[in-house]
């Protein structure tokens, strides 16, 4: 018996020697990820996500009066100029929680290191770009402790007036745009413009421009001068030049998908909008409208009666409900609203 | 994490003072010398031996069992006490002395409640030295009259102890609570521990809108909103013999972590309750009603804004806004048929069909001086209300125990089960599910013309209703699949040895490993509602997922039991180690080469993923209990845990708990003759818990997406970048919950009353919150140490014997809680501070806010002025509140239920009825029912063409403008209004009858046969009261942990009918 608590002792005081949170700081190591990533990958991202999100299309093309549908529900906002939180809120969160996120990011890992001074500077006038997206849409924002989560630990990033924000994207676009230099490293891995410095500074340039005429009837000096400014560059002239987001398989495009198919049956071309096309004898009018003559339902809009001649397009008017729809349509000689402009 | 280092380095080095320890074990070994004592147990009633009383020494974990004949054999020294104890009977006591035989006779015990409790680590103690509350619940309970997932048997059964069905299929999860809600946006479930060792009870429900830190796991690419299940659905309660439910903190205190809500303690079967083989086979049947809740309007039919539907156009179907029916009237619907415009009643009893669920469960058990074993082959049938959701559960179950000295024995249990859910249907979502289009379905709808044009000319959906994400319930059926295949083995050996007879040394190892392979088109080619795939290609999404878990832990106890005149003192320590690893393989693929070939090869756009958890958690432990005589109990416990998920400064948290005893029955000469048994308990217990920080969370780690991108010269490029939404904090620390608890138990009047009640406060610090950001930080929430809350409560089990005679006996138990919890503080305590925990489809929101009851129901209520009258807008719409207000907790406040036994010579009839009271819910149902037309209340005005609100205008003018009737209900969406569909979300049931006739005693003395009984079962009986309109209040939809009171269209609750048969060979 004497032995075998000599046996127990010995186990202990070997035992002992070891802690009792042994190899922790190891297993809490995420294996399937990363510590870093080269940031260019990271402003891929950011750029990737720029396109807008469907809801708040929903609403701001009834804003500009492009689209509009008569039904109920998600789609109301826009028809009577209703607040619908759940679809304007969409690109606030998405910009903030991925555009911003991603260029600050490339911002802090990038500052200091002189070699990718090109992506630098190319995250700063894509984060101008969201910026001027967010302020447009939405006034005063968060914007010089945007994104500073992880970096500074801001949770609660203070807003900014519109004026102080609309001075520092003036400033930022206008440095960051003389900053490109093709001497330096290119960075080919760029998805927007495989990193040619001369489309770059094109958006940088273009990008003043809008923010330029955007100031033209509050501040008509600042206009002028950062136009001025702008148009000293290059800017776009070709359509080679243009900041597309090339969505594929894998990287959908939200908003082709709302009109395409969700909400396909619920859409219809607005009556400003065709109007004005119409006035103007405006060419694409003829693209991008089709009316399915005779159609009396939805599944009537099929190809066989798509006529797609401008004289023939007949827009649907604002602020009707779909009782009320039916009645203008009677009163434009249509059997069915369906056959209004999709 | 070397395993070569387990068990002993982990208690070893809480007890640095090893030499102390060995010292101790030396000072006590004593040398009073065993004797065989042998000796008969019968039934003081029938004087028949009694087979399977447990005999142990008392205060030690030694014993030995009755045979068929009651005899038992044990060896014991003089100074020893023999606890006999046996389920239905109450426990008796007796002193060896110098005796080698000794007689006993035994009562029936007026509880069902076992007299010997199984605690924490598996160690079994007498009820009475306990200082806190504790249920326990025999194996019958569970098989009689039972269900797929065996807890949701027990609803309305345990004091302060809230069960959840969810209404999500006979493989879905089953929600518990116990003592209400503590955690503010973490997890509440209790730790399932079988045999002494914790098992999974992973939640594989979808969270939608859940934005809180939930562990439950959802599933990618959308369209899938199914209930997968729980851990606890691949137990089949055949195998069960007892479970106890541990209810505070004190009886966790020494699981510690995963404890701090309750521990439910499982105890299979390990041998038999003779020598020799027996054999039992147990047969269930229960066949499935669907139960119909509806009370829709079936005046005004299918169409919109007072307009039935004359062209096949798809803008209604979803609708019922159309017009009175009238007789001869006709509707043109989406095919462009001309049909009756009439009523179609009975959408529910007409879709859904009759489940049923068959079990047989045989076992073979032995047993002999030394040991004996139980195996169990089960298999489980169910067939769901849907006709192609299918459900098989085969399991097999092994138990064993065997002396191999009489200082050496070891026992051990396996489980393995194969399971097979076959397309469990997907609910609670707005769009795809079955059950949301088909309740929403225009009343005037042919459901046959739906099944007949499930599909269009070109093999898609036949589009039937502009809604387009209503998909058609026929076509879902037979497009829509989904298959879950789990295999699991859960089990754990454990070997003991005897130092001394009055102490051992137990090693043991569980593991608990599951593989789940999941497959499911998430969106069926052809979905009205997906776009066109480009040009060669078909649309659809498809999802392959395969997941592996696996959980070890180690414990190792030592364990001793001591008496020194009237003192005694039983002390353990122990260690464990827990680790826990699970990983996923899962490929998405969008749109494919060949129709109805769903493969992930087939798919055009792939999107892979691969992810690995895991953590551990390193514990020692220790308890003493210092008893005065029998009736003084004092119980102090210690444990320390260490948690991978934190940093090394933060992952160490140690928490005592101490509880007593004091049964003031036995303390004094002479009692007053009505009272038996009187006990006054008393505990207060600390836990610490990192269960709600997930691995990882600490750091910031990036990743790159599955898939390239290409630049402008198509040259594919990565795309990476920061991944996850919740903003890493280092220092995060173990939350800690204080529980503090009173309790009284009393036997009186020869057992025919018996009272056991507890009153309780339970206080979380520290709590692991969720907190939301600004979205401007890059982030929208972090984890931050902050919550608090408190729990107050009160739970009682009352038993009555109101009639007692030779051959008729009616028991009566009552058994009731009320809790409240409340949220003291979030990132401050300023009272109004809140947070946001999950969101309803899109109106309404759970909060948690600082000063009010945890689970407020937040949305917009109607506008009113300062005198309470309704205000409406120019348009006669009513407007509505100008930011959130609240409308009440969504915990109940009140859950129990009422027993009513009756045995009459060997029939034996129950009946019980349970109730929740004290809760609110948002219906989700109603809120389409609404919208659609189809609630009763969207009447009002059908006839006037339109409503004319009663109420003042915003100028405090009388309301006199009419509005249509569709937009003035519609509210509800268009202005996210939940005033209307927020209800009291309590109710009573007549749960269950159970109606028994015992053959056995028919049986001829010589019968192969031993054993027969028949049982008639019905579950779900009668609703007896309700609020909410046109539900169940319970099919709530939503598994995930914490959405409560969220209720969004699940699978309509179904009454059950069946039979048990139970034969012993």
């Amino acid at each position: 018996m004497k032995k075998r608590f000599h046996y127990i002792f010995l186990m202990l005081v070997l035992l002992m020697t070891v802690a009792c949170d042994e190899g922790f700081d190891d297993l809490n190591i995420n294996q399937t990820a990363a510590t870093s990533v080269n940031p260019v990958f990271s402003l891929n991202n950011a750029v990737i996500n720029a396109s807008f999100v469907s809801t708040i299309v929903q609403n701001e093309i009834g804003i500009v009066q492009q689209m509009v549908s008569p039904n109920s529900g998600v789609l109301t906002g826009a028809n009577f100029n209703q607040d619908n939180r759940d679809g304007t809120s969409q690109n606030w969160i998405r910009y903030y929680r991925t555009v911003i996120r991603f260029a600050v990011d490339v911002l802090e890992s990038t500052k200091d290191e002189p070699t990718r001074s090109n992506l630098y500077n190319m995250a700063r006038i894509w984060k101008a770009h969201a910026m001027m997206v967010m302020t447009d849409s939405y006034g005063d924002v968060p914007y010089t402790e945007a994104g500073k989560g992880y970096s500074e630990q801001v949770l609660l990033p203070k807003y900014d007036t519109q004026q102080a924000i609309y001075n520092d994207i003036i400033k930022e676009l206008t440095e960051a745009t003389a900053a490109l230099d093709a001497a330096k490293t290119v960075e080919t891995a760029d998805v927007l413009y495989g990193g040619n410095i001369t489309l770059w500074k094109k958006l940088g340039n273009s990008l003043l421009l809008r923010a330029g005429m955007r100031l033209s009837k509050v501040d008509a000096a600042l206009a002028q001068s950062t136009v001025q400014k702008a148009l000293q560059g290059s800017i776009m002239d070709a359509n080679a030049d243009n900041c597309v987001i090339r969505h594929d398989a894998n990287y959908t495009n939200q908003v082709g998908n709302m009109l395409n198919a969700t909400e396909a049956n619920n859409f219809y071309l607005a009556a400003p909008f065709a109007n004005h096309l119409k006035n103007t004898n405006d060419p694409r009018l003829g693209s991008i409208a089709v009316r399915y003559v005779g159609a009396k339902s939805g599944p009537e809009q099929n190809a066989a009666r798509a006529n797609i001649d401008p004289a023939v397009q007949i827009g649907m008017p604002f602020g009707f409900d779909n009782s009320g729809i039916v009645a203008e349509a009677a009163k434009a000689g249509l059997a069915s609203f369906t056959i209004f402009l999709k | 994490m070397e395993q070569n280092q387990l068990i002993g380095h982990l208690w070893a080095s809480s007890f640095p003072r090893g030499a102390l320890l060995a010292g101790l074990l030396l000072f006590f070994s004593s040398l009073v010398m065993a004797q065989q004592v042998s000796g008969t147990v019968s039934d003081k009633t029938s004087g028949q031996g009694i087979p399977g009383v447990l005999v142990l020494i008392k205060g030690t974990t030694t014993g030995a069992v009755t045979d068929i004949d009651g005899k038992f054999s044990i060896s014991a020294r003089s100074t020893d006490t023999l606890s006999f104890s046996s389920t239905g009977f109450t426990t008796v006591d007796e002193y060896v002395g110098n005796r080698t035989q000794i007689t006993v006779s035994m009562d029936a015990a007026v509880l069902e409640l076992g007299e010997m409790v199984v605690t924490a680590l598996g160690i079994r103690k007498e009820s009475k030295k306990l200082g806190y509350a504790t249920t326990t619940v025999g194996g019958e309970a569970l098989t009689e009259n039972r269900s797929p997932n065996f807890m949701n048997t027990l609803q309305g059964k345990v004091a302060g102890v809230n069960i959840s069905g969810l209404g999500t299929g006979p493989a879905g999860t089953s929600k518990i609570r116990i003592r209400g809600q503590s955690s503010i946006s973490g997890q509440n479930n209790p730790l399932i521990v079988v045999n002494g060792v914790p098992i999974d009870n992973t939640n594989f429900g979808t969270n939608p809108g859940n934005a809180a830190a939930d562990n439950s796991i959802g599933v990618r690419g959308g369209g899938n909103t199914s209930d997968g299940g729980d851990g606890l659905s691949s137990i089949n309660p055949d195998d069960i013999e007892s479970m106890t439910i541990l209810k505070g903190a004190t009886a966790a205190a020494l699981y510690g972590s995963r404890a701090k809500d309750g521990v439910i303690m499982i105890t299979t079967k390990t041998r038999g309750k003779s020598k020799g083989i027996g054999v039992s086979f147990n047969s269930n049947y229960t066949n499935e009603t669907p139960l119909d809740f509806t009370d829709y309007q079936y005046e005004y039919g299918q169409g919109e804004n007072g307009v039935r539907p004359t062209a096949p156009n798809p803008t209604s179907g979803q609708w019922s806004f159309g017009e009175k029916f009238q007789p001869g009237m006709t509707q043109v619907l989406f095919d462009g048929v001309n049909v009756p415009y009439e009523p179609q009643f009975d959408r529910v009893r007409n879709f859904f069909q009759n489940g049923s669920n068959l079990t047989n469960t045989i076992s073979l058990a032995a047993a002999t001086d030394k040991g004996g074993f139980n195996l169990s082959f089960a298999n489980m049938d169910n067939q769901g209300i849907i006709s192609n959701n299918k459900f098989n559960r085969k399991t097999v179950n092994l138990g064993f125990a065997y002396d191999l000295s009489s200082k050496l024995s070891f026992t051990g249990n396996v489980n393995y089960s194969n399971e097979y859910n076959q397309n469990p249907p997907n609910i609670a979502n707005q769009d795809n599910p079955i059950p949301t289009a088909l309740y929403n379905m225009a009343n005037s709808m042919p459901l046959s013309l739906l099944d007949e044009k499930k599909y269009d000319a070109a093999g898609n959906e036949f589009v039937y209703s502009r809604f387009r994400n209503r998909t058609n319930p026929y076509w879902t059926i037979a497009e829509q699949f989904q298959n879950i295949r789990r295999d699991r083995l859960f089990g754990n050996l454990a070997l003991k040895y005897n130092l001394t007879p009055w102490l051992f040394v137990q090693g043991r190892v569980g593991q608990d490993y599951w593989s789940r392979d999941q497959d499911f088109n998430n969106f069926p080619t052809g979905h009205a509602s997906l776009a066109a795939a480009p040009a060669g290609f078909v649309n659809g999404t498809y999802t392959q997922e395969s997941r592996r878990f696996r959980e070890t832990n180690m414990d190792l106890l030592i364990s001793g039991s001591r008496t020194f005149g009237k003192f005694g003192i039983d002390f353990n320590v122990g260690g464990n180690q827990m680790y826990r690893r699970s990983d996923l393989n899962s490929v998405l693929v969008n749109d494919f080469v060949v129709r109805d070939l769903y493969t992930v090869m087939n798919g055009r756009v792939k999107d892979p993923i691969y992810g690995l958890s895991e953590r551990a958690v390193n514990s020692v432990y220790g308890s003493a209990e210092i008893s005065y005589k029998s009736f003084l109990y004092l119980n102090v416990t210690a444990r320390n845990d260490w948690f991978s998920t934190l940093s090394a400064e933060n992952r160490s948290i140690s928490y005592p708990s101490v509880s007593g005893s004091y049964v003031f029955s036995e303390s004094f000469g002479t009692l007053p003759k009505w009272l038996k048994f009187g006990k006054l308990r008393a505990a207060y217990a600390e836990v610490g818990s990192d269960t709600d920080v997930s691995p990882y969370a600490n750091n910031l780690f990036y990743g790159i997406n599955a898939n390239l991108y290409p630049n402008p010269a198509g040259a594919a490029q990565p795309v990476g970048g920061s991944q996850g939404n919740t903003l890493p904090n280092a220092g995060l620390r173990p939350m800690r919950a204080t529980e503090a608890e009173i309790g009284l138990e009393l036997r009186m009047f020869d057992n025919r009353v018996s009272l056991d009640a507890a009153v309780y406060q339970k206080t979380t610090n520290d709590q692991i919150v969720s907190a939301q950001i600004s979205d401007a930080s890059g982030f929208t929430n972090t984890l931050i140490n902050s919550g608090k809350s408190r729990n107050n409560g009160v739970e009682m089990l009352l038993n009555l014997v109101p009639i007692k005679s030779s051959n008729f006996r009616w028991d009566l138990s009552f058994n009731g809680s009320y809790n409240i919890t409340k949220v003291l503080s979030l990132l401050t305590d300023t009272p109004g501070e809140r947070i946001t925990v999950g969101t309803h489809v899109f109106n309404g929101e759970l909060r948690q806010v600082v000063g009010q009851e945890m689970g407020q129901i937040y949305g917009f209520g109607y506008r009113r002025d300062a005198q309470g009258r309704q205000v409406f807008g120019g348009n006669g719409i009513p407007l509505r509140t100008t930011d959130l207000i609240s409308f009440g907790s969504a915990l109940p406040k009140w859950v129990g239920g009422i027993n009513n036994g009756f045995v009459y010579k060997n029939l034996s009839v129950s009946f019980l009825i349970d109730f929740k009271l004290g809760n609110m819910m948002l219906s989700g149902t109603n809120f389409n029912a609404y919208r659609h037309g189809l609630h009763k209340a969207t009447l009002q005005g059908r006839a006037e063409g339109g409503v004319v609100g009663v109420g003042v205008n915003d100028k405090g003018e009388t309301n006199t403008v009419k509005a249509n009737v569709q937009p003035y209900w519609e509210v509800v969406r268009s202005l996210a209004l939940i005033e209307p569909v927020v209800y009291n979300g309590g109710y009573w049931k007549l749960r269950q009858i159970t109606a028994g006739y015992d053959f056995g005693k028919h049986l001829p003395a010589n019968s192969a046969i031993k054993g027969l009984k028949l049982s008639f079962v019905a579950n779900n009986v009668l609703m007896l009261k309700k609020w909410v309109d046109n539900i169940d209040p319970e099919t709530f939809g939503y598994s995930s942990d914490n959405l409560i009171g969220m209720e969004s269209t699940g699978l309509p609750s179904t009454r059950s009918l069946g039979f048990n048969l139970n034969v012993q060979f």
